[in-house]
């Protein structure tokens, strides 16, 4: 993946890993992952090389917060759970994304 | 709090580690099993694909857990580790030579600190002051009298006063030293009894019965730490004291700078007579005693001085009597106050700022010598710094790095330097020429060990900026290949060379203006034949200390007659005050008749036969005779300088002096002898007969050629038959005496000199190696001349320009530094003798031999190599 398609796909990540995790429950990455790609019918396919370092960088920006647990299968995993302040953020993106969606819509429509 | 977590994390890096392995693996595994579970082919291939470049990803994740600067910092210091360990011959020199800079410099902080900073053990340390005449004489205790009554600025007004007395009554009596103090004394320093009690007001009157109070010292060595010292009763002076307190033992009031020449033994309150008239210390009248004082709450030095000042024109008014046959201006009389700190600091301030200056030059060079090595291995790492730049680390990254090498190396040579540091303190004060309690206190606090870390930061900015700006330039072709350039950051080199020449001449002719100082003194004549003689002292155990007791002159004369009839014994006299020893009395003196306004002249009180004892010539008139005596002063004798000084020469004879009332007429006229050890001018001196007029305090001096073992033996027992109470201490030989007397101008010789030995051997071992560094580079240059059919001498020629030229710069640089410093030097040392040309040249001619060398070995070493073989080594 190119430096420049990587960074353009990063607020479009934050997003959508807070809306995922907006639904209250905590998740480990794998899990949100595959939660990403089923609710966008395999539209967009996370790369886990992307994915990490962003859960890592909100975890320390405290968007969300993140702790070890035992998974379904019994094995140690990392879990993953939205904050308030990461609630904020998600409103704050999710208003702007879709100012942005509409305005590309209406440029789309007049074209 | 995220912030510290990530802090914390730069130190964790396993467990950091160990966290993103587990999360990535888990996720890898959870995706092999979903995709073998949909029955996928080639899973593993899939989730590796899928995973991407695990190593970035995780370099990723962990960036984003610590502080990347941190880690990164954490990282070059890492490396620095490693190349100290590379080649550790030379990091350790550089730790040892930056461990002598630091440390020098830390010790001489403490010492500092000791004498500015650190708090005095004594209540309000910072509102006490001590008050001298204007003309620096210490007041008497008439002074202080009237000074106590007029104040409005000071209180708790003390005195001590420092003398030596007899410890009589268990065994041969022995001298002790002590201090008079009023009852003041005490409560001023706010310092209590650990036994018993302090003294009271009404022990201050005069023929109170007398009672002592003991120092902790004392009490433990003298006297066995007897429990019930209390009450207890000693022979002092031949008079029973009882003891009534010992102080606690933290408790020292004995700086050499205030008086106090040796530790004291015991305090006794001093007599103080309210009916004595008004005397001024200036006149050599009454007792010089150390006024001490406090500010009062709010009042601050100025006003307190103005307030002396007033005190001072009320007591010039209302006595004309201490100014006998003088014309007195008032406005020349006054007092001043002067913080109690810096009269303990006194003339030590110098020293302190001498090893100041000589520490921070040791350590500049030290750093020089350090940024030379460092230079060098940077320029070395061409290529890995090639390599890294290649990879993507920026310039400042590089710089970075090799600031923070420098820094490991001297946070190394400063842990070290600390280490040694309080060590080094106390060998210098153990080496002062004169006892100093307040820098015996110097210790390594907080304070020490933050100045050391500070310095050594500096200097790792100092020294390893050159290096860094130099090592992390790199250009792509030359530094990857195998030839390095190694012509980078010459002029840097040679900027330096000139900097050390400069620095080590500058100290080497600081050295050359002591060392000339101290043999102008010691090579002055005397005046006097110092062989054979046995000096010693005593206190008489009796009498008003307060004045000239006519019966000490008496007492005094019968020891010296049964010495004198000890076998062996050529001439026995007693002294006041011997050559090169400090004057009892001195004041302005005038001859009757005579237009010149008079001059101040040293006064001594000697017996008859003094002159012939220490082999003073007689020039004109006669000598003291036995018959010289009586309660009046009627003669004297005046030295060559102060006949001199008058225009008179022998017919000084007859001529009368105001020295007293009625006039007293000079007798005799006798050679000039050195009076003081530090300078050679010649002063003006009277001697009065002691059968006249004598203080009870005097040197015996014995001239004779028997052993002096044996003859001391008897010198006691004659004078044991005369008085069984009397003790004599400080036995010496005159010839020793005259020796000793000079401790400070040798003390600077062997300082500066030791610092500048150092500083040279540094310097020149820098510019050895430097130069000759620079000389092999141009073998290849040389070996192409040569081949070219350029003579031997012809080379060594260019080669020696190239290099002279800032060594050059360097001497001029620092035999100016050199020169501008003298004056500097000369006040720091007490010292008027200026460097010899030869002193300079010495210099010199050392620093451009070790050019010389450092040229010649390289330069003939390129010359006999075959031109093919050196072109090929390139």
């Amino acid at each position: 993946m190119g430096k420049n398609r990587k960074e353009q796909l990063l607020g479009k990540l934050d997003l959508l890993v807070l809306r995922t995790l907006a639904c209250g429950e905590s998740m480990h990455g794998y899990a949100i992952a595959e939660r990403i790609e089923q609710l966008s019918d395999q539209v967009f396919q996370v790369g886990e090389g992307s994915l990490y370092p962003a859960l890592h960088r909100m975890d320390e920006s405290g968007w969300i917060r993140s702790e070890w647990r035992a998974s379904d299968n019994n094995r140690r995993a990392r879990y993953y759970r939205i904050t308030a302040a990461g609630r904020r953020q998600l409103a704050e993106e999710k208003s702007e994304w879709s100012r942005a969606a509409d305005a590309m819509m209406r440029v789309l429509k007049l074209a | 709090m995220a912030f510290w977590r990530r802090f914390l994390n730069v130190f964790q890096p396993a467990r950091l580690e160990r966290e993103i392995n587990d999360e990535l693996e888990f996720h890898c595994e959870m995706r092999l099993r979903s995709l073998l579970e949909r029955g996928q082919g080639a899973a593993e291939a899939e989730v590796k694909r899928r995973m991407g470049n695990l190593f970035v990803t995780k370099e990723e994740m962990r960036d984003e857990r610590v502080v990347e600067w941190l880690a990164s910092a954490l990282q070059d210091l890492r490396h620095g580790l490693v190349l100290m360990r590379r080649d550790p011959g030379v990091s350790a020199l550089i730790v040892l030579v930056l461990a002598l800079g630091i440390g020098g410099n830390a010790a001489v902080f403490t010492l500092l600190k000791a004498a500015f900073l650190d708090h005095l053990p004594f209540r309000h340390a910072a509102r006490l002051v001590t008050i001298i005449e204007n003309d620096g004489w210490i007041p008497t205790v008439s002074e202080f009298r009237e000074i106590r009554t007029h104040t409005r600025t000071l209180e708790g007004m003390a005195f001590a006063e420092y003398r030596d007395m007899q410890l009589s009554g268990s065994g041969e009596p022995v001298r002790i030293f002590a201090a008079r103090v009023t009852a003041s004394f005490f409560p001023l320093l706010g310092v209590n009894a650990a036994q018993g009690r302090t003294f009271v007001e009404e022990e201050n009157q005069p023929d109170r019965p007398p009672v002592a109070i003991l120092t902790d010292r004392f009490w433990r060595s003298r006297l066995g730490s007897d429990a019930r010292v209390l009450g207890r009763t000693l022979r002092l002076d031949g008079q029973p004291a009882v003891v009534i307190g010992v102080l606690p033992p933290g408790f020292h009031f004995d700086y050499p700078t205030l008086g106090a020449t040796e530790p004291v033994d015991l305090y006794v309150p001093c007599p103080i007579e309210t009916s004595l008239p008004f005397e001024r210390a200036a006149n050599g009248q009454g007792v010089p005693v150390r006024v001490l004082a406090r500010l009062r709450e709010g009042v601050t030095l100025k006003q307190a001085e103005s307030d002396l000042w007033d005190t001072a024109l009320v007591l010039a008014r209302e006595n004309t009597s201490p100014f006998p046959g003088h014309p007195h201006d008032p406005v020349m009389f006054g007092f001043d106050a002067i913080p109690l700190r810096h009269a303990i600091v006194g003339d030590q301030r110098s020293l302190l700022w001498l090893l100041l200056g000589g520490v921070g030059v040791l350590l500049l060079i030290a750093c020089a010598n350090t940024a030379q090595l460092l230079l060098a291995r940077s320029l070395r790492r061409g290529r890995e710094i090639a390599v890294r730049s290649a990879l993507g680390a920026s310039r400042l990254r590089l710089i970075r790095q090799f600031l923070l090498e420098g820094l490991v190396l001297a946070l190394s040579g400063g842990i070290a330097g600390l280490l040694v540091s309080g060590w080094l303190a106390r060998v210098l004060v153990h080496v002062l020429p004169t006892r100093s309690p307040l820098l015996a206190s110097a210790h390594v606090d907080a304070r020490a060990v933050g100045f050391t870390l500070a310095i050594s930061t500096i200097s790792a900015l100092v020294f390893a900026i050159i290096p860094a700006l130099k090592g992390s330039r790199w250009t792509p072709g030359p530094s990857l290949s195998a030839r390095a350039t190694t012509r980078e950051g010459n002029r840097w080199r040679q900027a330096m060379i000139a900097v050390e020449a400069a620095l080590s001449v500058f100290l080497l002719s600081g050295a050359g203006l002591v060392t000339q100082n101290l043999l102008n003194l010691i090579s002055a004549p005397l005046g006097f034949n110092p062989e054979h003689v046995l000096a010693m002292r005593l206190q008489l155990p009796f009498g008003k200390l307060e004045q000239p007791d006519p019966k000490a002159g008496k007492m005094l004369q019968s020891y010296v007659d049964k010495i004198e009839a000890i076998p062996g014994v050529e001439a026995a006299a007693t002294v006041t005050g011997p050559p090169l020893r400090p004057a009892r009395g001195g004041g302005p003196v005038r001859i009757l008749g005579s237009t010149d306004p008079g001059t101040f002249a040293w006064s001594h009180q000697i017996s008859p036969d003094y002159f012939r004892t220490l082999g003073i010539p007689l020039l004109a008139g006669r000598a003291f005779h036995r018959s010289d005596a009586g309660p009046k002063l009627t003669v004297a004798i005046v030295n060559e300088e102060f006949a001199r000084h008058f225009g008179l020469g022998p017919n000084v004879i007859g001529k009368q002096i105001d020295y007293s009332d009625p006039p007293v007429t000079i007798v005799g006229m006798v050679g000039t002898v050195r009076a003081k050890p530090l300078e050679t001018k010649p002063d003006p001196e009277c001697y009065i007969s002691s059968l006249e007029s004598s203080w009870p305090n005097v040197y015996l001096l014995v001239r004779s050629s028997r052993p002096p073992g044996q003859l001391l033996k008897e010198v006691k027992a004659a004078i044991a038959s005369v008085n069984p109470d009397q003790a004599i201490f400080g036995v010496q030989m005159m010839n020793d005496l005259v020796a000793d007397s000079v401790p400070e101008p040798r003390f600077d010789v062997d300082l500066i000199g030791v610092f500048a030995l150092l500083a040279a051997a540094m310097a020149g071992a820098g510019m050895y190696s430097v130069i000759s560094f620079l000389v092999s580079q141009r073998t290849g240059e040389i070996a192409i001349r040569m081949a070219l059919g350029a003579g031997r001498g012809a080379i060594m020629k260019t080669v020696l320009a190239a290099t002279s030229l800032w060594v050059l710069a360097g001497l001029a640089g620092g035999l100016y530094l050199g020169y501008a410093a003298g004056k500097t030097i000369r006040s720091l040392t007490d010292t008027e003798a200026v460097a010899s040309p030869a002193t300079y040249a010495v210099v010199a001619l050392f620093f451009l031999v070790v050019t010389l060398v450092a040229v010649w070995l390289p330069a003939r070493r390129a010359t006999r190599l075959d031109p093919a073989a050196a072109l090929r080594c390139e």
